[in-house]
């Protein structure tokens, strides 16, 4: 990093002009926003329903995905027990969190005056998924469908047409791309559970959403006290 | 599965000459600055009704991360004054200065942990975490990459990389403890509130093509702070293929989508099952 050379008063002093500028820039800045935006393509929540519908059936596939390893894993006699469960409980979170997903966007579905779809209640299996699969089959499953989320997610913001939309599905889709990073990371042996991953199972992916969105008994990162708690810098 | 990576570097890092005086470093480089940009991105929100929230974040105050700060101040201002007419200008410029302040704080955080006493209970991992850090900065200079050139296209200015570095203040409590763990939650924070920030300045960018990049980025950012936090907060450990090498591998992509030239999680790691 380049050393600027300014002393640390040097530096205070140049932000503080820098902030009394900030009043005027962003006032102008404000007042020409609307007027000047490019906005493409026009908002359209009725057109936005069709995208946050596929979003939907694919958080209806993750969950019945989770079901489905749980059965593999509880079958899965030749890995230690220990292992399984906390396997399991880290599903069974993921899980629930895929489920406050499909909540969420069932309800902007609704408020955009459309229909959401409905829960086919079917895991989507690749052909190439091992008829006799293992624990470690299914977080490798779990990775694949993961990462697939997080990039359909990021994509499908090229055709978003509404700010509200847009907002809730990168609320979603970074949560995603945590869950696909943990499954990943074990997978390829990047990363191991501790001694306290298994007491503390909620916090591996703490919230559902970055954003806070409204519903009833959700965790965003944005507001997470516990959180706060916990990355607070310990003293010398 | 796992590549065939068999070094496992945790030996104490041996560079002796970034061990400057801590305040002195950190004056230097700046240890962490990243977090502070949340009011930053915030105020680049305009009319968002985020604003608030976000400027109140505890995160920020309650683990000494800095607040809005006089280096968010004074990046926004320099966006808002880039040159260009395009209401998306602003936000990005706002991005792009977080994302140059992220780059500072890792650069610190390096020197940091290079000079963490041979007491401190992290320094056998000492270079691993590094190498880490080092590719979570490197993925940080694409984003900062991509944003400049949006902006540019934009018909705006992008901040200039030492300008923003110059602002940063780092954390009182990370000065008062310069441990490994601190620096570890330090950048679990700032990057959290960064994937924070991004999406709240999705919920007022106008361009769609816009809130795709900004998207692609945000997602790269949780895995940032979700791999920092687990490691922190002791709910992961490093497992046994994880080395200087491998560190590469931790967080695969820079973005979570194709951008441009640069690859995102469509493009690799492969599916185990396609």
């Amino acid at each position: 990093m380049p050393n600027s050379g300014l002393s640390r008063r040097q530096m205070m002093a140049r932000a503080a002009a820098t902030a009394a500028g900030l009043g005027l820039a962003m006032s102008v800045t404000a007042a020409a926003r609307k007027a000047q935006a490019k906005v493409a393509p026009d908002p359209d929540p009725v057109k936005d329903n069709e995208t946050l519908n596929a979003l939907l059936n694919a958080e209806y596939d993750a969950v019945a995905t989770y079901t489905a390893g749980a059965g593999i894993i509880a079958a899965d006699v030749e890995t230690p027990q220990a292992v399984r469960d906390l396997v399991t409980d880290v599903a069974v979170h993921f899980q629930d969190q895929h489920k406050q997903h499909a909540a969420a966007l069932a309800q902007l579905i609704t408020d955009n005056g459309g229909t959401p779809t409905t829960d086919p209640e079917t895991a989507h299996i690749p052909a190439s998924f091992p008829a006799e699969a293992t624990t470690t089959d299914v977080i490798k499953l779990g990775a694949d469908k993961e990462k697939q989320a997080a990039f359909t997610y990021a994509n499908v913001m090229q055709t978003i047409s509404t700010q509200t939309a847009a907002k809730l599905v990168a609320a979603i889709g970074a949560v995603e791309t945590q869950h696909f990073v943990v499954l990943y990371l074990l997978a390829e042996g990047l990363i191991a559970p501790t001694e306290a991953t298994a007491a503390n199972v909620a916090l591996v992916v703490p919230a559902a959403f970055v954003l806070d969105v409204g519903g009833a008994g959700t965790q965003s990162l944005e507001t997470f006290p516990a959180l706060d708690a916990a990355l607070t810098l310990d003293p010398p | 599965m796992s590549n065939d990576k068999t070094e496992r570097d945790d030996e104490m890092d041996p560079r002796g000459e970034v061990r400057q005086e801590r305040r002195s470093l950190l004056g230097s480089t700046g240890a962490g600055a990243a977090a502070a940009v949340l009011g930053l991105l915030a105020v680049a929100c305009g009319d968002d009704d985020d604003v608030a929230t976000s400027m109140n974040n505890p995160s920020a105050s309650s683990s000494g991360q800095g607040g809005a700060g006089a280096g968010g101040a004074g990046g926004a201002g320099q966006g808002g004054a880039g040159g260009g007419t395009d209401a998306d200008i602003t936000p990005l410029n706002a991005l792009l200065n977080a994302e140059y302040l992220a780059v500072t704080a890792y650069t610190a955080g390096a020197g940091l942990i290079a000079a963490a006493t041979d007491t401190d209970p992290l320094k056998g991992l000492a270079d691993v975490i590094t190498a880490v850090a080092v590719d979570f900065q490197s993925q940080h200079k694409l984003h900062a990459e991509a944003l400049a050139e949006q902006i540019i296209a934009l018909g705006g200015t992008p901040l200039v990389e030492a300008d923003v570095a110059a602002t940063f203040e780092p954390p009182q409590a990370l000065l008062d403890a310069p441990t490994i763990s601190n620096v570890l939650k330090y950048a679990a924070g700032a990057e959290r509130n960064a994937a924070v920030a991004y999406n709240q300045v999705i919920g007022s960018l106008e361009a769609a093509q816009l809130r795709f990049l900004a998207s692609a980025i945000e997602g790269d950012e949780t895995q940032h702070f979700i791999v920092l936090a687990a490691l922190v907060l002791g709910l992961a450990g490093p497992g046994p293929e994880l080395n200087t090498t491998t560190a590469a591998d931790v967080v695969p992509q820079a973005f979570v989508a194709k951008v441009g030239d640069q690859p995102g999680l469509d493009s690799a790691p492969p599916d185990y099952f396609p």
